[in-house]
Formats: structure tokens, sequence, C-alpha cells
């Protein structure tokens, strides 16, 4: 039997976003989105330094001169240069997950992980197929599988789109960096 | 689906056009001494009212923000709900292409949003007698074939998701759903020694469920596992789906969820002006709530935000200034199922 990867704590933040805490000054920021990259310059050949994950603190330096939806920042005795939607004055709130053992994992491993769960939880399903109402069976049969193609989509198809539909460059494609920007 | 269920939705939808869910809890009979009074009236009257005052103080516990596995479990309840009241999801074999595409758009803003790790999933209800956007806890957002039809290109359909997205993030139903179950606790606690418990809107509360409630305040370890109380999570996903379809979230929530939607629509690159002009063909006639905010008034508000941000900050900012770079992209060939042909965006 599949060991089960059991959902403890919403970790960061807990409640409504007005709990979030803010950066606690005018140059800490979070990163807000899946595998940002930490780029060597704006232009969009540039080197990736490193790609970073949801929650991880950088030092703000200000924004480029020449792009100003670019923003040098220090992350890690690194520096370089993170899109403006990438960044984020208050904190995401990361589903943090845990082991059986209780092990929790780390955010940025868990950001490349996908989803926290599995499909529809048993308990909506013994909801749904527990009224005895061939709607609502049909619609636990429709919703599990819409979740199953949903999953299919991966960060690179939405860094394709987003490329496609001339979208800024924010969820980056994937989790580890590489040459040219991509 | 039966005619009755179709109706309320269909009636529930227009009433709640792109404003998603909510639930607005009336005070607890008795919560002001008045259940305490009538036990009163019984033998051993002082002991049992203040065992009543301890277990409804017990409840406040409940109130506590839930675990991620509590919002899905709920979540999933609700969502199976508006999957049957809105007909039924667009079927997989004949329009895979279209609903892939809306999760693309959809789980773009999701990972840029407040919750990027949640489990999003996006989804297509049949019904075309509605013009309507709908989410539940844990990632589920739908959006009707009826809204779709009015949709002209991305950056609108991205704003529809963009405000059910907001709702979630904000947790807007969860911070209800924490009143919920304070409330029915407390009815549980009252109904004690065979008295009738009715819930917030007149339904019976089940032995089952007050036995389940009582056992996990007396366990309590902070967890609430729904999994294992199907019966109580029945209960709590009868009652919140009524309520939402009743009532609907307060003004300032819907509010918020447009403010928050501009946000994440600028985050990713698209036109927040695209959503306005969305905004305005919502058809207000069907919209009966009373504290369902006008659209006037939802327009004028996301102008003036706008406007805020249109100087350059010396702080980072949080939306940059001006509209440099943001896109309506156009709708794709899989649209032309939904629309009779496919529809352009603007250059």
């Amino acid at each position: 039997m599949r060991k089960r990867v059991r959902l403890v704590v919403a970790a960061l933040s807990l409640c409504a976003l007005g709990a979030v805490p803010a950066a606690d000054d005018k140059s800490t920021l979070y990163v807000k989105a899946r595998n940002t990259r930490l780029m060597a310059s704006s232009a969009p050949t540039a080197n990736v330094v490193a790609i970073l994950q949801p929650g991880q603190k950088v030092k703000w330096l200000g924004a480029d001169p020449k792009a100003r939806q670019w923003h040098r920042v220090e992350v890690s005795g690194k520096q370089g240069l993170v899109f403006q939607s990438n960044l984020s004055k208050k904190a995401p709130s990361m589903e943090l997950i845990a082991k059986d053992g209780g092990k929790e994992v780390d955010a940025g491993v868990f950001a490349n992980s996908g989803a926290a769960v599995k499909g529809l939880s048993d308990g909506a399903i013994a909801y749904g197929n527990g009224k005895k109402d061939p709607d609502l069976s049909g619609a636990v049969q429709q919703l599990q599988a819409l979740e199953e193609r949903a999953d299919q989509i991966t960060p690179e198809e939405l860094a394709a789109h987003a490329s496609k539909a001339q979208l800024f460059p924010v969820v980056g494609p994937r989790a580890t960096a590489s040459r040219g920007g991509k | 689906m039966s005619t009755h269920s179709w109706k309320s939705f269909v009636a529930g939808l227009g009433a709640l056009a792109l404003s998603c869910t909510g639930m607005h809890l009336p005070p607890v009979p008795g919560s002001a001494g008045e259940l305490v009074q009538t036990v009163n009236q019984g033998a051993g009257a002082a002991g049992t009212a203040q065992h009543l005052k301890q277990d409804r103080s017990e409840c406040e516990k409940l109130a506590a923000p839930p675990s991620v596995e509590e919002e899905y479990a709920l979540g999933g309840a609700v969502a199976l709900n508006w999957v049957q009241r809105g007909g039924g999801l667009l079927s997989l074999d004949t329009d895979e292409k279209l609903v892939r595409y809306i999760n693309v758009v959809g789980k773009n803003l999701g990972a840029q949003s407040q919750r990027p790790t949640l489990r999003w999933t996006f989804g297509v209800l049949r019904t075309t007698e509605s013009f309507n956007a709908i989410s539940a806890p844990g990632g589920y957002v739908f959006v009707t074939l009826g809204l779709l039809r009015g949709v002209e290109n991305e950056a609108q359909l991205a704003g529809v998701l963009a405000h059910e997205i907001a709702h979630i993030t904000s947790k807007h139903v969860l911070s209800r759903y924490g009143e919920l179950k304070v409330s029915q606790c407390q009815r549980a606690a009252a109904g004690k020694g065979g008295m009738r418990v009715v819930d917030q809107l007149g339904f019976d509360l089940t032995p089952k469920v007050v036995d389940d409630l009582g056992g996990i305040l007396k366990s309590w370890n902070g967890v609430l596992d729904l999994n294992h109380h199907v019966e109580l999570l029945s209960q709590l996903a009868d009652t919140a789906v009524r309520d939402i379809m009743e009532n609907g979230l307060d003004k300032d929530e819907e509010y918020a969820a447009d403010e928050l939607a501009v946000h994440l629509l600028v985050s990713a690159g698209y036109d927040p002006r695209e959503y306005l002009e969305f905004l305005a063909k919502i058809p207000e006639g069907r919209n009966s709530f009373s504290k369902h905010p006008r659209k006037v008034e939802r327009v004028k508000r996301l102008v003036a935000l706008l406007d805020d941000h249109k100087q350059p900050s010396e702080d980072f900012p949080e939306l940059p200034a001006g509209t440099q770079g943001l896109v309506q992209p156009p709708l794709p060939p899989e649209f032309a199922s939904v629309k009779g042909s496919v529809a352009h965006g603007k250059p």
C-alpha cells in the first residue's frame, strides 16, 4: 500500500491574508512563485544564477535602472535579478507536509513535489457516494477525472503558455538552474 | 439531477454572480441565556447549566484555523455540490483541450498567488443558464458555460479565475466555516439529554453528529479529521452549501477579492482593465443579495486602485506603475465549442 503523505499544517500563515507576516524591514522580500529564476541580468538569454522557491527570503537591493520590472536581490550570498512578479513583501502561505514519521518536508522540496494530496479526499468521496444520489455519485467520478487531468499539467507547460501568450515569465519551467534563462 | 436542485442552483448562481461563496450565521438560540434558563427549570438545574456553559465554551476551540487536510475534505464535499448543481462538468472526452486550457490559465495564476502550493483544480460547469463562477476551499474553481460565452479574451477569463482564487487564498469561506463549527458544537452541547438539536437553518443534527462533536471535544488535539467523521462532514458541508446558496459573501470580501484579482492579473502580465470591462457585463438584475456589492461600485474601486499605483514608488512596489507589457491574449481555438466561433483578443 502506498505510503500516505499526510498534511499537517498550513505553516507560514495559518489563516487569512491579514494574518500573513509582512516583511520585517523594507529590504526583505519573499519569493512567491515556483521555480523563480535568479538571473545574471534582465536579458532573455542571461544565465540563471539560481532557482528559488516560494517562501524564500531575499534581500532587496533596488530596481534595475535599465529595466524597472527587474529587481536586484541577494540570497544566500548570491546576487542577481528577479522579475518583479516573483517577489512580494508578504510571505506566501505554504501547505507544509510531513511524512508519517512526523518530519516536515522543506518548503523548497515541497514546491517541486507537486500537489500536497492526490485526488478528492476519502471523506469527500464517502460523502458524495453516501447520499445515494446518482448525480452526486456522478459528480465524484467527474471531479476525480478532472483532478487527474489537472495534475498532469507541469510547470513547463505553464511557462510555455506564458511565453506563447506573451505573459510575464513568472513560473519557471524547472527546478534546477540552466543556461540561457530557460 | 432533480428539477429542484437544478432550479436552486441556477437561482443561486445568478445571485452569486462572481461572488463565490459565503456564510452568514445567525446567533445560536439560547446563547444569551435562553437555553440555560430552560434547563434550569429541571432537576439539578444549577449543575447542568454550569456543565453546558463549560461545553459551550469548549466549543470555541473549533474556531482554530483548520488544517489543510480538513480544508480539502470540506472543500471537496462543497465542490461536489457545485458540480452536481451545475449540471455536471464539461466532458473530458469531447472538450479535453478546453478544460486543459482553463487549467493552464488558472494554475499559472494559482502558482503566483498567496497559496502557490495549493492543489488548484479548475472545471467548467455545463449549465448555460447562469453567468457565474464559484469556488470551494482546497483550490476548487468552477466557471459556467454561460459565463464562458461572455468572455472575450484570456485576460477576462483570467480575471474571473483570479477573483475566485482570491476568495480561496483569503480563506473567506473557511473563516465562516470556523463560526459554523463552533455554532454547531454549541447547539450539540445544548442538546445533550435528549433535546432536539437543529442547525442554523433549522435542519436536525443527527445523534451521531452530536456524539461525534462531543467525542472530538473530549480528545481535542487541534486537528479535526473529517475523513473519519463522514456524517459530521456531511452535516457541515450541507449546512455550508445551503447557507452559501441563500446568503453570499460580505461586500468587503467581494471588494477584497476584486483587489487581489487585479494584483494577480498584473503579476501574471494580464491587462487588468479587461477584468473591469468584464465586470461591467455581469447581469446585475439577478442579484438578490442585499450584501452583494453592485458592479458599478466594484469597478469604481478598482479604477481607484489602479490610479493609486500610477506613481512610481521608492520602496518595492507590489504593483508596477503603468501598464507596460500587460496583454490581452486572444482565446484559443478550443473556445470555438463554447462560443460557436473562435473569439479574438484585442491587438
